[in-house]
């Protein structure tokens, strides 16, 4: 089995959104949609955002160097109800060809998105866009018409894992118990994922096999546990569930495993908010003061405050 | 349904809640309806009992009336086919309302039963078996009453074992079926305020073949009053109706004799009457001579005995026939000329009957209609129909009329319609205009000719509301950053608020799988206005084009924002619903719930969490000389703030129709610094909807006006281009 541990992750800030976003975008991945279509192109690219990608921007407009005025292509001052938007440019890079036939191996991408500065909850995008920031997807490559993403059902996939998307594309929508018993102790980590979130939803991930499942996995895997058991937490009982959780931030556990749990509780809170807060009511390291924040096995780790930083908000 | 309790009430206080308590224990297992027929009560005894009875409905005058319209106004809206007639201060003994209903049905509702009435201590509550009364004796000549002993009542013979003839009966409590009560006229609907509309009756009964009989075994309390000390009667309303029942049961001779002796009798002053009281109560009479001469003819046309067989049968003296071998006609043509002449009309033929059917349908659990909503204004109708249930040979108009004023039809308190012979249906509407306390306490009634006409037919409806409505509002967590959207972060809250909402459909026990109601759920809508987001970025950058020639210098606003309202031309508040679930808030199952009180009946539940989408750094391209020399990049996120004001409502919604109506309302309000921590959305109560929420579009169609500017005065002039 390929664990790759999370503490080769680099711990720049933002880094865990990443993760976050990945972790979320891994557990759902219908592997079944991709290639389904031999004459789709479907690829694994790596984004390389130009430093303004991810800007609001006005079209249309801009600033009179001489001056410091918004002026318009004449030079009139532009008008002071011109739309924002929120312009996407860098080049890419092809890793793995899924399926059809790109048009090129490399390229650039430019397009512009409306801003739409009130919004409700949480999107994946506002989390972390590996168009405003680099990434590697798995996504459908379109030919698209000018001013508009080429790219769709992207999906971020976490560091390593872009080298088995091919291997795990053929497997089969619906498993049997036996296959599926089988990819929890798959190489691939894209078929562990797959079988650890069918396992949840189906109420089939019990007690002793998520014992058996933390007793042997770590890094993005281990993320991907604590991730499916938050949001889908009914079978297993809220206590089963922080029972891993306390387990993986107890003093002397190993720093992977404090990465780990960090990522899967800050994805779970951030894309499954309500199942996620009923599974954790009341778990001590969460409340302010004296929750693991004011820990030193949580001050230690950049990657990991900034997980409670998010998650126990002044 | 078998049986109906009528009971008779005017501002009896907390005895009315006593006499329908212990009715409902007395009579259970029997298929019985209670009915508190209501003559204006002011001291607020019949809602009370309303509220703490719901099985139990009324019907109501909204003046007074008097004991005897009030009796036949619990008749006319009974369902049942035995009648128990019930003063507001009685308390039946165990089993005694099961044994009139049966005693009537035995007597196959040929016979008036009168139970053993005791002293009832209305302090105690308790029944005083030592001072009962039995049979009930009337003196014709002065319509004195009294009571009977047990052993001087005659026994009713054979095929009324156990029972015993009484002369007349007390009005307290009474039985009879109401064929029997239709057949002698009813109770008199004329008579005034108090006083012998029981004598009548049993008059009534007696002449026209009919018996009264007592049950002894049947025993009721009742509360006997020494003084009036919750109404007044008027002394001319008493001798008006002892006129009434004289006129109507005596022959002209035995009239004549009556009147003569009743006005030379003692007669005290009737304050504001100069007149005098027997003027008074002569005018009175006159007044009414119309209706009291229609039933008297329709008396004397078929009654089978008279006056002299009632003194001769229970022993009075008067009236009794001058000497033996004397023929009635020989006594009337002895007796002194008449001071009146009443007519002889022939006898008033019966009034058509009709059928009503609410909701089109002949059932009885979809007769309902929703009450009238406020906000916004809307009146949901229901299509009735109505026709002649009986055979005529031409059109009869009806009018139709709620007494209770709880329906209209659909607009008007009244309507008239034409009804063919040939028993076509003919179509009405009605509306719920006043919600029903109990179910079917609203009344269609149908009346011959006008309003005021023989009533041909009623159908009970029940005006359905939903009551003890909420939206409640509860504050969630705290804002903050993650990644560009600035939203509600961390635990134990996930949300900016929480919605709940919820109403209990009234009265209980309605039938919500009916048309009229299956479709309607409890919901969330949420409109908004006054947004203003404002985002500021700082900390200027410059990435020169390579053709950008080298010396260039520009300079911009140190600090740049952008500042989004809703857009000026959409008249605010705009609608505020999740998208696709317009009018509502929030379409999902959670969120749109069957009311309480229905099957299934849930708190409906949402939440909402305004988030800002602001991206980290502004950018803009920079010109120099009228082209363009580079892009410059504000790269630090300087502030956003978010003011918002929201209500939001609890509604009930059609879910075939998409129509809605508000019940509650609650405000919230973001004012949102991100400079500042611990901000999160502020909440209030709740309070009864003062508004009709905006329809839509929702907030998302309603364009977003974003106005980009420098902030402040500082510049920063970045250095030439290398």
């Amino acid at each position: 089995m390929i664990n790759t541990p999370l503490t080769q992750a680099p711990a720049t800030p933002g880094r865990i959104l990443h993760d976050t976003r990945a972790v979320l975008d891994a557990c759902d991945l219908d592997l079944s949609q991709i290639g389904a279509n031999p004459a789709e192109v479907w690829v694994v690219l790596r984004t390389a955002p130009a430093e303004h990608s991810g800007s609001t921007t006005i079209p249309g407009a801009m600033i009179d160097g001489d001056t410091g005025r918004l002026v318009d292509a004449s030079g009139a001052e532009a008008s002071l109800e011109r739309p924002a938007v929120v312009v996407y440019e860098g080049s890419y890079e092809v890793l793995t060809v899924i399926s059809g036939h790109p048009p090129a191996m490399a390229g650039r991408y430019s397009w512009r998105e409306p801003l739409q500065p009130v919004a409700r909850g949480l999107s994946r995008e506002h989390v972390y866009d590996p168009f405003a920031r680099p990434g590697t997807v798995v996504c459908r490559h379109d030919q698209a018409e000018h001013d508009i993403a080429p790219f769709d059902q992207v999906h971020l996939l976490p560091e390593g894992w872009e080298r088995h998307i091919a291997e795990a594309v053929p497997a089969p929508r619906e498993p049997s118990e036996e296959t599926l018993r089988g990819w929890l102790t798959s190489p691939n980590p894209l078929l562990f994922t797959r079988a650890v979130t069918l396992l949840a939803r189906g109420k089939r991930l019990d007690e002793p096999l998520l014992r058996s499942l933390l007793d042997r996995t770590n890094g993005y895997r281990r993320a991907v546990l604590h991730f499916v058991t938050l949001r889908d937490p009914e079978h297993l009982g809220a206590e089963a569930v922080r029972a891993g959780l306390d387990a993986d931030f107890a003093a002397g556990s190993e720093p992977d495993h404090r990465r780990a749990a960090a990522l899967g509780l800050l994805t779970a809170r951030l894309f499954a908010p309500e199942a996620t807060a009923d599974a954790v009511a009341g778990w001590a390291p969460l409340s302010r003061p004296a929750g693991l924040l004011d820990a030193a096995v949580v001050a230690e780790d950049p990657y990991v405050r900034e997980a409670f930083t998010l998650l126990t908000p002044a | 349904m078998r049986a109906s309790l009528i009971i008779s009430t005017y501002n009896e206080g907390a005895l009315l809640a006593r006499t329908i308590e212990t009715c409902l224990e007395t009579s259970t297992g029997l298929d019985r309806e209670i009915l508190i027929a209501d003559d204006a009560s002011t001291d607020g005894s019949v809602e009370a009992v309303l509220r703490r009875f719901t099985p139990v409905r009324s019907v109501r005058h909204e003046r007074r009336h008097g004991v005897s319209p009030t009796k036949m106004l619990g008749a006319e809206n009974a369902r049942g086919e035995v009648l128990i007639f019930l003063d507001g201060h009685c308390k039946p003994e165990p089993g005694s309302i099961a044994r009139l209903v049966e005693r009537v049905e035995s007597q196959a509702g040929t016979a008036i039963i009168t139970p053993t009435i005791v002293a009832l201590d209305p302090e105690q509550w308790r029944n005083d078996p030592t001072q009962a009364g039995h049979g009930y004796t009337v003196d014709l000549y002065t319509l004195e009453c009294g009571w009977q002993a047990l052993d001087e009542m005659r026994p009713a013979g054979d095929e009324a074992p156990g029972l015993y003839e009484s002369p007349a009966f007390i009005g307290c409590a009474v039985a009879l079926s109401r064929t029997l009560l239709e057949g002698l006229w009813g109770f008199d609907r004329h008579m005034r305020s108090w006083g012998v509309e029981d004598i009548d009756l049993a008059l009534k009964c007696w002449l026209m073949g009919r018996r009264v009989l007592h049950d002894p075994e049947a025993v009721i309390g009742h509360r006997f009053r020494t003084e009036f000390t919750s109404y007044t009667v008027r002394a001319d309303d008493v001798v008006f109706n002892e006129l009434r029942l004289a006129r109507k049961a005596f022959t002209d001779g035995v009239w004549n004799q009556w009147v003569a002796a009743r006005q030379q009798r003692e007669l005290p002053a009737l304050s504001g009457a100069p007149e005098g009281l027997w003027a008074r109560a002569w005018h009175l009479l006159e007044e009414a001579r119309d209706n009291v001469e229609s039933e008297r003819s329709y008396l004397l046309g078929h009654r089978p005995r008279d006056e002299f067989w009632y003194a001769e049968r229970f022993g009075l003296d008067w009236p009794r026939l001058p000497e033996p071998g004397v023929s009635a006609r020989a006594f009337l043509l002895a007796s002194p000329i008449p001071s009146i002449s009443p007519s002889i009309s022939p006898s008033k033929p019966p009034a058509p009957t009709v059928e009503i059917q609410v909701n089109n349908t002949a059932a009885a659990n979809d007769d309902v209609v929703r009450l009238h909503c406020l906000h916004p204004p809307s009146r949901p109708v229901v299509n009735c129909r109505i026709r002649l249930a009986s055979n005529v040979t031409s059109p009869v108009t009806v009018v139709l009329r709620d007494p209770t004023g709880r329906l209209l039809f659909p607009l008007a308190a009244i309507t008239t319609v034409t009804l063919p012979p040939s028993k076509a249906f003919v179509a009405f509407q009605i509306s719920g205009e006043v919600a029903s306390a109990a179910l079917g306490d609203a009344i269609i009634e149908a009346r011959v000719g006008n309003a005021s006409g023989p009533v041909a037919g009623t159908r009970q409806v029940t005006v359905v509301s939903f009551g003890a409505s909420k939206i409640n509002l509860v504050q969630g967590g705290n804002y903050g950053f993650v990644g560009d959207a600035y939203t509600v972060v961390g635990f134990p809250a996930v949300h900016a608020v929480d919605f709940s909402s919820q109403a209990t459909v009234r009265p209980p026990g309605v039938d919500c799988s009916v048309p009229q109601l299956a479709n309607m759920r409890v919901g969330i809508m949420q409109e908004t206005s006054a947004e203003t987001v404002i985002m500021t970025w700082d900390t200027p950058t410059i990435a020169w084009l390579p053709a950008a020639p080298s010396g260039t210098i520009v300079t911009v606003p140190t600090t740049f924002g952008v500042t989004g309202v809703l857009d000026p031309a959409v008249p605010q508040p705009v609608n505020d619903g999740l998208l696709g679930a317009l009018p509502l808030y929030d379409k999902t199952p959670a969120a749109l719930t069957r009311p309480l009180g229905c099957p299934s009946g849930a708190v409906a539940k949402s939440n909402d969490t305004p988030a800002v989408q602001n991206t980290a750094t502004f950018s803009q391209p920079a010109s120099s000389g009228g082209a363009v020399v580079g892009t410059v990049t504000w790269t630090r996120r300087l502030s956003i703030t978010r003011k918002q004001h929201f209500r939001t409502f609890c509604v009930i919604f059609n879910t075939s129709t998409n129509v809605f109506c508000a019940l509650r309302q609650a405000t919230w309000d973001l004012d949102l610094n991100a400079s500042i921590a611990g901000q999160h959305a502020t909440v209030n109560a709740d309070a009864p909807a003062s508004a009709n929420p905006a329809p839509g579009p929702p907030q998302a169609n309603g364009a977003q006006k974003l106005s980009p500017a420098g902030v402040g005065a500082a510049t920063t002039t970045f250095p030439p281009k290398p």
